[in-house]
């Protein structure tokens, strides 16, 4: 059995998860997309790869402290590799590698809390049955879409989103409103100007129908505070998606010239949408530490900024993680029991 | 149905195809047009006004070929967006359709005047519409 959580993801930044330049795409690097809505998504691997860099690094920080009480002299912290033993036995390890030879030498043990190895499983080990792999004790599921922002003349932003994918949003988070969907070729609206209209890049919705509850859909404690809302057809999403993606043309120059040796371009979900994800965490893990059970605790705050996907050396990837649900609510004060009662 | 797709790039690919014929056609005046899109989707940043304007200079530079493509891609947009219930102005007269772009006088019978809000959305139309022209011409240069 499992204690429910999930997370909700708003992008500051466009997101890029996906094909990367030199992969067979052709030239545009696509993101990954849902099979059925044809809608972005975040694998549950890339973002457990985030949580696990993540805490592996807090290990990393925690270890080069013990082994400095311990009047350890540790190597200069920007050097990558270490060359240990002497001889046939010399072999060059990696920084972390040599900070667990060190803490295993001084007894060193490093509590569970900030493990990545016990949270998230262990990597495998040559040489070892199985390769010493463990069961994750915290699992992730994809992340979906729940409101994509789309440029919208005369609005200019509205948040698009459809009845699969906010089908999924109320699974996750257990909303109890019925599902908002398109009635007799009418579209539910929220609209801080209701019109009849809504014009886009490349076509218009009419037959709109202000709706003000969609707001209820919108996560509770949610940076983004979306006024326009609209619900299309599961089948009308794919298009209006690839319309609001973020594409860039880019250019790889020839090393000795300003020269274009290729063009490629890429795409990445737009800012200010909001996705969200399941996690399922073992029975067995406390979800308060008291009498030295240990909690899933992977932030300081529940809420913390994490980058996530690819190109974020040139500005993609920036996100606010909330995690919210029953797992989290119990471990802390009003802030989970709000976003619990979304809709309430 | 309530999604409206204009259909641009069927559209826009009819236009280039048009750009082609003009060209082939001895009885108009002036020199090859099809490359005109790329001054069409430069245009689009000065507004509709600019956009409508460029034929008005290429008539009076003799170069009927680029006259007949701006225009033509004018009357398309009107069309399009005459789909979505967004009223654009297509007078020969060039004073009439000067005023009736600023908004000095109504569109038609009806008395409504071009608003900032359509001005906004025929723009954002006409710039995916460049877009799709320009790729298209790519395939056929």
């Amino acid at each position: 059995m499992y204690h429910k959580a999930y997370g909700i993801i708003e992008t500051l930044a466009p997101l890029h998860v996906g094909a990367s330049a030199g992969e067979e795409t052709g030239n545009l690097n696509l993101i990954f997309r849902d099979q059925f809505t044809q809608t972005g998504i975040i694998p549950g691997s890339s973002i457990r790869g985030r949580f696990r860099a993540d805490m592996r690094q807090k290990r990393q920080w925690w270890l080069e402290k013990q082994l400095k009480e311990k009047q350890i002299v540790i190597p200069n912290s920007r050097v990558q590799t270490v060359e240990v033993g002497e001889g046939e036995k010399k072999k060059t390890l990696s920084r972390l590698e040599w900070l667990e030879l060190q803490a295993k030498e001084q007894k060193i043990t490093v509590p569970d809390l900030i493990n990545e190895n016990y949270w998230y499983g262990h990597s495998s080990v040559a040489g070892q049955t199985d390769g010493g792999t463990t069961e994750a004790l915290v699992k992730f599921e994809y992340a979906s879409l729940v409101w994509l922002p789309v440029f919208c003349p005369g609005q200019p932003i509205v948040w698009v989103s459809c009845p699969r994918l906010l089908k999924r949003y109320q699974q996750i988070t257990d909303i109890s409103y019925p599902i908002p969907k398109p009635v007799d070729g009418q579209y539910p609206v929220k609209l801080n100007n209701h019109r009849n209209r809504l014009f886009f890049n490349l076509g218009f919705l009419d037959n709109l129908k202000s709706t003000p509850e969609l707001s209820a859909w919108v996560p509770l404690n949610s940076r983004v505070k979306p006024e326009n809302l609209v619900v299309v057809d599961d089948s009308d999403i794919a298009t209006i998606h690839d319309m609001a993606l973020y594409r860039q043309t880019r250019t790889k120059l020839e090393d000795g010239a300003k020269k274009v040796e290729n063009f490629f371009g890429f795409e990445a979900l737009p800012e200010d949408s909001i996705l969200v994800f399941p996690i399922a965490i073992r029975q067995s893990v406390s979800k308060v530490d008291i009498e030295n059970k240990i909690a899933w605790k992977p932030f300081k705050e529940t809420t913390t900024d994490l980058y996530l996907g690819g190109l974020e050396s040139i500005g993609c990837g920036r996100t606010s993680v909330m995690l919210s649900g029953e797992y989290f609510t119990a471990t802390s004060g009003s802030n989970y029991s709000q976003s619990q009662s979304i809709g309430a | 149905m309530a999604w409206n797709p204009y259909g641009l790039d069927q559209v826009a690919h009819r236009l280039v195809q048009r750009a082609l014929q003009i060209d082939a056609d001895p009885e108009i005046a002036g020199d090859s047009c099809l490359r005109e899109v790329y001054e069409m989707r430069e245009s689009v940043a000065y507004g509709l006004e600019r956009f409508w304007g460029e034929q008005l200079r290429h008539y009076n530079k003799k170069q009927d070929k680029n006259a007949t493509y701006w225009q033509e891609t004018w009357r398309k947009l009107v069309s399009i967006l005459d789909g979505a219930g967004v009223v654009l102005p297509n007078d020969e007269n060039a004073n009439i359709m000067a005023q009736k772009l600023w908004g000095d006088i109504p569109l038609n019978e009806t008395g409504v005047r071009l608003s900032h809000e359509n001005r906004q959305v025929a723009l954002a139309v006409l710039t995916q519409l460049c877009d799709c022209m320009v790729w298209w011409t790519q395939r056929y240069k």
